[in-house]
């Protein structure tokens, strides 16, 4: 098994290593979405980044083939741009708008979002395609750049979690004490929401829907199961990430299952098990 | 700020759709203006430095249209330049009060916090106006008023979440202000030992690591959590839950500590070893603290200042002078008998009642 996945390195070497790098990040920015206990605004930030990259794709087929619209680039920063603003909408602004619950505006950006991704591109039959390779997470197509951009954005996340550790926890349980303490809520908030959507964004653009939401949510509820601090989340987030990821990726290479699918399965079964040795565990 | 920023990236995103080089300019320069703006208000810039800035935008724009060959261009460059100072001049006078420097008037060394003519509300709705506070180091005010009557307005105005309609607000705090809420509202499956959650209270202070952990240390010997430092918060009973919030807002050693009905569930022999730990506290260390409560007795019996929230405005001033039955009435209505008896030290006895 080993010697297959090693075997296939220079191949699949970009989708390895991007998967990898994108499962440490999202597992990062997780243990916030999870310590605010606000799961599935991860799934309505996945699914509003894959609006952008529908509209991107939609309005540059407009442009014509040889727009500049038409590039990775473009695509990826608009799926950045709709998760960021889905972000801001799940996480506060929507909210004071509407008056409603948060989990009422993510279900509407949830619903308005897939559907309106797959209606703008259902007589488009490349768009369509592209649709469903998000939707179906592959990382196959990751390139070099790829693996430098999520390696970038995990040590920029890891650094301002070491450096403003406290500082993010604070806004993230209680930004009542955080004001009073002298902090700008606003300011963190915006910014937390930012580097939200566009993480997502990004990794949705390279790794697909499922692969990004479960490296999202999954490794921080294992962690908050197993962990018995805070700030232990944001060590074991990022190991079991990683060490899950690596042992899908194998596996599914060993016996020809797609990988994104494999590791969120393996994610997911190893959240019962943590459930189940959290309810045997003393206090 | 983040949402005015992101705002301002909208009509930069539009330039895909337009081969148009003025309508290019224009929504190059709207997306400039905007992100000036909105940095300028979120970092909330001095007025005077809010305007050189937008200045400087203005001053590219007008260079950048004159670098272009085209016309009209250079039309748009200038006339967005003029917008963009008029905008500036109506931000700023807007802005101005949320400006710090602007803030900055003196105050007497030993003021902790003061308001002058403030009016704060929701919107057009003004909940309290004319408020005049003065609190000083090592006095402990009671803020007492009916439900709705603007109590909690007036704690989010003091602890900075409300930001004032008009009039001042001065706080002279150098390490914030220790705020206890009523009940913690973190996630309750989060695992998070009294040690970190207490610590948290350090955030924004500055402070070296040593100091730190010397700071942390007291708070919880102070509170007695020393042996449940290591214990995760919710597996604590309520009493031992809200010594650990006052921990929290203790360990930075505020200059000001709001307390927001912090009894308010906990059971009576639990409430009396609180008030009477947070009064050990404030006899020793005589800090300056808050309370806001509906319990008349315990402001009789603690309070050296008393602030009553009624008819959209705060009477306050020392126990002696606010505490009597005229201020009651306004208050709590001529329905609710209130009897006041004065001891010989000059210790209020309050009392009331249910109308008969």
């Amino acid at each position: 098994m080993i010697d297959s996945f090693v075997s296939s390195w220079p191949l699949f070497q970009n989708a390895y290593l991007s998967g990898w790098l994108i499962g440490i990040l999202l597992s990062l920015i997780g243990v916030l979405v999870v310590a605010r206990d606000q799961i599935f605004i991860g799934a309505a930030v996945s699914q509003a980044s894959l609006l952008g990259i529908a509209l991107g794709i939609w309005s540059g087929s407009r442009l014509g083939p040889d727009s500049w619209w038409n590039s990775d680039l473009v695509h990826s920063f608009m799926g950045g741009l709709f998760a960021v603003l889905a972000a801001f909408l799940t996480t506060g602004g929507g909210r004071r708008a509407s008056q409603e619950t948060h989990e009422a505006i993510t279900g509407w950006v949830f619903l308005f979002s897939v559907s309106a991704s797959i209606l703008l591109l259902s007589h488009s039959p490349h768009g369509m395609e592209e649709v469903n390779r998000l939707l179906s997470s592959t990382i196959i197509g990751a390139r070099t750049e790829d693996v430098w951009i999520f390696a970038g954005m995990a040590l920029l996340t890891g650094s301002v979690l070491v450096v403003y550790y406290r500082s993010v926890l604070l806004i993230t349980l209680d930004p009542v004490m955080a004001r009073a303490a002298g902090l700008r809520t606003g300011l963190w908030n915006g910014l937390i929401s930012t580097w939200l959507g566009l993480t997502v964004g990004f990794s949705i653009h390279v790794s697909g829907v499922v692969f990004a939401f479960a490296n999202l949510v999954l490794p921080a509820l294992i962690a908050k199961s197993l962990g018995r601090t805070a700030g232990s989340l944001f060590i074991l987030a990022p190991l079991v990430s990683l060490g899950m990821n690596v042992f899908a990726f194998i596996v599914a290479n060993a016996y020809d299952y797609p990988p994104g699918q494999m590791a969120a399965a393996c994610l997911a079964l190893l959240l019962a098990a943590a459930w189940l040795f959290r309810a045997v565990r003393p206090r | 700020m983040a949402a005015p920023l992101l705002l301002s990236l909208l009509p930069f995103i539009g330039l895909g759709f337009f081969a148009d080089e003025s309508v290019e300019t224009l929504l190059l320069g709207t997306s400039l203006v905007l992100a000036v703006g909105s940095l300028c208000w979120g970092l909330r810039i001095h007025h005077q430095r809010r305007t050189l800035l937008l200045l400087g935008a203005a001053l590219l724009l007008i260079v950048g249209g004159r670098l272009s060959s085209e016309e009209t261009t250079e039309v748009v460059g200038v006339v967005l330049g003029a917008v963009l100072l008029a905008c500036g001049h109506l931000l700023n006078r807007h802005l101005c009060k949320t400006c710090l420097q602007c803030q900055d008037d003196p105050m007497d060394s030993d003021v902790v916090l003061q308001t002058s003519n403030l009016a704060v509300g929701y919107g057009n709705l003004v909940v309290l106006g004319r408020v005049n506070l003065t609190i000083r180091a090592g006095e402990l005010w009671f803020v007492l008023g009916r439900n709705g009557s603007g109590k909690t307005t007036l704690l989010q105005a003091l602890l900075g979440l409300l930001k004032p309609q008009t009039g001042r607000l001065h706080r002279q705090v150098d390490n914030g202000v220790g705020f206890v809420p009523q009940r913690c509202d973190i996630n309750p499956t989060l695992p998070i030992t009294i040690r970190e959650f207490v610590g948290l209270g350090l955030v924004g202070t500055g402070l070296d690591r040593a100091t730190q952990l010397e700071y942390l240390d007291r708070a919880l010997s102070t509170l007695d959590l020393d042996q449940l430092r290591h214990k995760n918060y919710w597996t604590l009973s309520g009493g031992q839950r809200q010594r650990a919030l006052v921990a929290r807002a203790l360990v930075r050693r505020p200059a000001l500590l709001i307390l927001d009905e912090p009894t308010n569930n906990l059971d009576l022999a639990t409430e009396n070893d609180f008030l009477r730990t947070l009064t050990d506290i404030h006899k020793r260390e005589h800090n300056t603290s808050l309370f806001v409560t509906h319990n008349l007795s315990l402001a009789e019996r603690y309070a050296t200042h008393i602030g009553l929230v009624a008819q959209g405005t705060v009477i306050a001033g020392p126990k002696a002078q606010v505490l009597n039955e005229a201020n009651l009435d306004r208050v709590y209505g001529r329905g609710q008998r209130v009897h006041l008896h004065v001891s010989p030290e000059d210790s209020s006895e309050l009392h009331s009642q249910a109308p008969e």
